[in-house]
């Protein structure tokens, strides 16, 4: 399936990228290049970049607003290490919209915290939507102590039934919108909970590490958000999954040419999906010697997170039990450590959950050794 | 007329929409609706860049390039930064590269 693999270039440094992407290009010059299709889809590709503001984020680094955030996260978690007896107490507070399959945010409210679950056909996804923000709030509360994604109680908005046939979900800096889907490519973005659990994950990462969403960084970003996406709906079960059981694939579903499909595949990078009519195969490699450099996907972000997902459904798999109870409380720790750059790359990262491991079990403990292990078979460390 | 269109970005690699349309090639109702589509949106003085919440993951963003005589003008707009104005055109442009996706996967042109 060649025709769909990324388009790959040999130099791709994130800094010369940024450069050539942040210039104001001179009229003439775009119209000349629009004059040729390859360089339109180069461009358009580079231009995604420019507009969702990531390198913005990445030259500015963390908004006010959020370093004052992650601010009183970190007093607050001193105050809980001064009374460790004491109940976490976390806020539950959903708000679920409607677009009416129109694009205002976040539309008209339908169900709010404590409303029973709504009838009829139209309100499927207002209901997983609510159930799907909730399971998010009980993993990170119950296994974590997070007090929802900024660690403050702050309000969950959802939108759902956004734009005709959309064929997307997303987080859009402050909440989550679904699509219900094309019909042709997707099915309704809210019935898999791990894809609800992801798209708030973007929302806890914005609030801790602010990882920059291109390049490495990015694929970190992409990956933590499998991670716990994949963590929420093994909680979530019933009964809840061991790592033995789970089937460590995210958006389980989703694909209309095959039930059998996900979206990535955290135990089996690339065997998400195969010869897809409109997508092609799974693009994602299982280890850093089949690292992809692409221009498209902010720099291969949903690409290249298939590394870090391995490495933590390795940690986890080695371990077994619940995986959300050590090899996810060392990546959630990892996560939210002061330490973790929002440039942060692979290596950088994989060091920093070791030292976590470390510092929770010991430097011979077996988590330790998961850790380090999983970090080598997909030839990060 | 001619319209450049792609669409980067959303939750799995591999969304990526493009479009080449010459609207002279179109038969005269599609041509004329979608030529009123750029006329109405005012895309000749749109800014060339509008972004969308600089903390968005997973969204999408659109690239429309329109070539119009001697006049050429590219846009690049994030999902939730488009206009109301531009809306249906974005709209449109993605069914026709949707169809284009779909005629590529089974090998028809098309119509």
């Amino acid at each position: 399936m060649a025709a769909v693999r990324p388009t790959t270039q040999r130099a791709g440094t994130p800094a010369s990228v940024g450069h050539a992407c942040c210039t104001v290009i001179p009229d003439f010059l775009l119209a000349r290049m629009a004059n040729s299709d390859s360089e339109f889809r180069r461009r358009s590709a580079l231009n995604s970049l420019l507009v969702t503001g990531s390198l913005k984020t990445a030259r500015t680094g963390l908004s006010e607003a959020t370093r004052r955030r992650a601010q009183a996260r970190r007093a607050s978690r001193a105050r809980l290490r001064r009374a460790p007896n004491a109940a976490v107490s976390c806020n539950k507070e959903r708000s679920i919209y409607t677009a009416e399959h129109g694009y205002r945010k976040p539309g008209t409210l339908v169900r709010k915290e404590g409303d029973p679950p709504l009838s009829g056909q139209d309100n499927v996804p207002v209901n997983e939507a609510y159930d799907g923000l909730g399971a998010t709030l009980d993993l990170y509360c119950q296994a974590y102590g997070r007090n929802s994604l900024d660690d403050s109680g702050m309000e969950l908005i959802a939108t759902v039934h956004y734009g005709n046939d959309y064929d997307n979900a997303f987080w859009d800096g402050s909440q989550m919108v679904f699509g219900d889907g094309d019909g042709e490519v997707f099915n309704r973005f809210t019935t898999p909970v791990d894809i609800i659990g992801h798209e708030l994950t973007h929302g806890v990462t914005q609030f801790e590490a602010g990882l920059v969403y291109f390049s490495q960084p990015g694929a970190l970003n992409e990956s933590l958000s499998d991670v716990f996406g994949s963590l929420v709906k093994q909680f979530a079960a019933t009964p809840p999954q061991t790592a033995d059981v789970a089937d460590w694939k995210i958006g389980l579903g989703l694909l209309v040419s095959n039930p059998e499909f996900a979206l990535r595949d955290m135990a089996h990078p690339g065997d998400a999906y195969r010869d897809d009519p409109f997508l092609g195969s799974d693009p994602q490699p299982a280890d850093m010697d089949h690292y992809v450099r692409t221009i498209d996907d902010n720099l291969g972000v949903h690409i290249n997170s298939g590394i870090p997902n391995r490495a933590f459904y390795e940690t986890a798999a080695a371990l077994g039990g619940y995986a959300w109870e050590r090899a996810g409380l060392i990546w959630y720790e990892t996560a939210t450590d002061p330490k973790l750059r929002s440039t942060a790359n692979f290596a950088q990262f994989a060091q920093l959950t070791l030292r976590t491991a470390r510092r929770l079990y010991g430097g011979s403990s077996i988590e330790f050794a998961a850790v380090s292990d999983a970090w080598k078979t997909v030839k990060v460390l | 007329m001619l319209i450049r269109f792609q669409r980067d970005g959303g939750l799995v690699a591999q969304l990526k929409l493009t479009l080449a349309l010459d609207t002279s090639t179109l038969p005269p109702d599609e041509r004329a609706e979608i030529e009123d589509l750029v006329a109405s949106s005012g895309f000749m003085d749109l800014p060339p860049v509008l972004e969308g919440e600089p903390e968005a993951r997973d969204a999408y963003t659109f690239t429309v390039t329109v070539e119009d005589g001697d006049r050429s003008h590219t846009v690049v707009v994030a999902d939730s930064a488009v206009p109301d104005s531009l809306r249906p055109l974005i709209t449109r442009l993605t069914e026709r590269a949707k169809q284009q996706r779909r005629a590529d996967s089974t090998g028809q042109s098309v119509p």
